[in-house]
């Protein structure tokens, strides 16, 4: 059994009782991903938690099978993987949550302080991505990258270690894996280089100004180009994402897969969001940072699951993979019928060699 | 008695700055993670012997001894493991913890800095690497005793961090006195530190702390008894939460704030 199978087969054996299964949304397995290591990387969306109480203001609108406890299912499933595979020396299960973990937008009010949330909201989530570790509890040991919606008045949830950005360890000190929330309000203005800041604002020229701000007023500016309270109702008036893809084939282990299911994208294309990373990743002033080898960014914050590679001949090759949501719906076609279905977004993605995926995890089919 | 209260606070003062915590275990960097330990016993079966500071005394060498393992999960109220304390006699609280947790007070990584090779250790990597690795992480992140699945930007971190760094590795810097040692960091443009709490250790066990701030963190040095200048460093993280960064939404909308069908994620 490969890592993928042992995944697959660790979140079929959590679905089969709930009529679940997965769906391959977008894949590559290709050399170019430039993997040398045999780690396996998970890589769990954005979830914006928010509170039972504050939630009954949103209605339906919120974190996605939340009753069920799902997704603390599917990842406590690979406690026992993550152990199995360190005990026996084979590799690690590298956990990265992409930000946006609580929506402490949604979930405090202006004279509201972190400590509001109860220790037990979602507390099995909490547990098993992070704070299991200091509780004697299964822990995957995750690292939880700062999204937009993770601080409040510029105070952070003092229990997650929050980290800013993140490459893969690498035995040779050549990163392959690039991981960000993604986006253009990140903290990650303050500390990177400039290589980093610049497409940081920029990718998101869409909805914002493309400028680069002094850090004295930093803080200043980004309150006054974020979106008013108001803004986030509207936001959630058409919360449906169609995934940018031609059939979902069901994964089960060892199951043969299309080895390619994601968009191309030209080196010059100016009108995508990859197109701000590829320049900052092929820039003269990547070299002496981590970022020289990189060959592949995981990222959030759009909440559209998908990938998008570049790959012109001779040149550098970068794939993009936006690992999706936890929240809001999507719309695919099914690979066998090409029926296209509803349902809400459960989004995770796997990398291990050089194999790239994202699930779509389903239930009650 | 009130005159006494800031003779000892004096001691450990280092200006009219700010006040630095050393914090929990998981949150400072005060030792090398990727070395392993093992404990010197004479008197019974023992983990591990010296092979050379001892060699009157029988048993494997330090580098074929068993390793322990203290990961961050040994720091838990709750943990058991690697060892499972228990009262002699009578029973534990009512709640169920263990009474206690034996686990490794570190005292700091040893100065000067080294960026030698660990020797018969083919995983581990050299003191200043390590503690680049940490710097690297962030603030927000408690890998004091675990470094993280993931890392930082080492490489970017490592050149930053060089003048600090370079500094930390020698020997006529370490042992200068305090007055000295000020004013060759303070070259660098570093924020010095009022005062250092530190639990860990009484006020008498130590001769002399300082601490300095760089970039988002503070760097404690530590002089103890009988030995020459600062010998033990102690990096404690800012924490991100201090930075006056806000995300929140601005209670009024810009002009260029135009409705998307995305909205704003």
């Amino acid at each position: 059994m490969t890592a993928h199978d042992d995944i697959v087969h660790a979140w079929t054996s959590v679905l089969a009782p709930l009529h679940g299964e997965l769906r391959l949304v977008a894949r590559l397995a290709d050399p170019l991903i430039g993997n040398d290591t045999d780690d396996a990387f998970l890589f769990v969306p954005d979830l914006h938690l928010v509170s039972a109480a504050r939630q009954q203001s949103f209605g339906n609108y919120g974190f996605n099978h939340r009753a069920s406890g799902l997704l603390a299912q599917l990842l406590g499933s690979l406690v026992r993987v993550r152990n199995d595979w360190v005990n026996s020396g084979t590799r690690k299960l590298v956990t990265v949550q992409l930000g946006d973990f609580f929506d402490l937008w949604r979930e405090l009010g202006p004279f509201q302080s972190t400590s509001g949330i109860p220790d037990d909201e979602h507390g099995a989530l909490r547990d098993v991505l992070y704070r299991g570790v200091h509780r004697g509890r299964p822990c995957l040991k995750a690292t939880l990258l700062l999204g937009n919606h993770d601080s409040h008045s510029g105070t952070l949830l003092p229990e997650v270690p929050f980290q800013l950005k993140a490459f893969n360890r690498s035995p040779s000190n050549q990163p392959f894996l690039f991981t960000t929330h993604g986006d253009c309000f990140d903290l990650l203005e303050l500390q990177m280089p400039d290589w980093l800041q610049e497409f940081v604002v920029h990718f998101a020229g869409r909805l914002t100004p493309s400028n680069k701000y002094s850090l004295d007023s930093w803080g200043r500016s980004t309150a006054s180009i974020n979106k008013p309270v108001s803004a986030l109702h509207d936001a959630i008036t058409t919360p449906l994402h169609a995934l940018d893809q031609l059939g979902a084939v069901r994964v089960t282990p060892g199951a043969a897969l299309p080895a390619r299911l994601l968009r191309d994208v030209a080196a010059n294309d100016t009108t995508r969001r990859f197109s701000d990373y590829y320049r900052a990743f092929t820039s003269p002033a990547i070299q002496g940072t981590d970022g020289a080898h990189v060959r592949v960014v995981v990222a959030g914050h759009t909440h559209i699951a998908g990938m998008m590679l570049c790959a012109p001949p001779g040149g550098r090759p970068l794939l993009l993979v936006d690992a999706g949501a936890w929240i809001e719906q999507c719309t695919y076609p099914l690979a066998e019928t090409g029926a296209t279905v509803t349902e809400p977004s459960a989004q995770l993605a796997v990398i291990h060699g050089n194999d790239a995926r994202i699930y779509q995890v389903r239930v009650g089919v | 008695m009130r005159a006494w209260g800031v003779v000892c606070l004096a001691l450990v003062s280092c200006g009219g700055g700010a006040d630095v915590h050393v914090q929990a275990p998981v949150a400072r960097y005060d030792h090398n993670r990727s070395r392993p330990l093992c404990v010197v016993m004479s008197d019974e079966p023992a983990p591990c012997v010296p092979a050379v500071a001892a060699p009157d005394v029988s048993g494997p060498p330090v580098a074929q001894a068993p390793k322990l393992r203290f990961g961050a999960e040994s720091y838990a109220p709750q943990s058991r493991a690697p060892y499972d304390v228990q009262y002699a006699q009578g029973a534990a609280g009512e709640d169920g913890l263990p009474p206690a947790q034996l686990v490794p007070i570190y005292t700091g990584v040893a100065l000067p800095l080294s960026a030698a090779p660990i020797p018969g250790c083919a995983l581990c990597v050299s003191d200043r690497s390590d503690l680049t690795d940490y710097l690297a992480s962030g603030p927000g992140v408690l890998a004091g005793v675990d470094a993280p699945d993931t890392q930082g930007d080492t490489t970017s971190t490592a050149a930053k961090a060089r003048p600090v760094l370079d500094l930390l590795s020698r020997n006529d810097v370490t042992s200068l006195s305090r007055k000295q040692l000020v004013e060759t960091f303070s070259r660098l443009g570093v924020e010095w530190a009022g005062h250092v709490f530190d639990s860990r250790y009484p006020a008498a066990a130590i001769v002399d702390v300082c601490a300095f701030r760089w970039d988002a963190f503070w760097f404690v040095l530590y002089r103890f008894p009988e030995k020459k200048g600062f010998s033990r460093l102690v990096v404690v993280p800012t924490g991100l939460a201090q930075d006056p960064v806000s995300k929140r939404p601005s209670s009024q909308p810009m002009p260029q704030e135009l409705p998307t069908p995305r909205g704003n994620r």
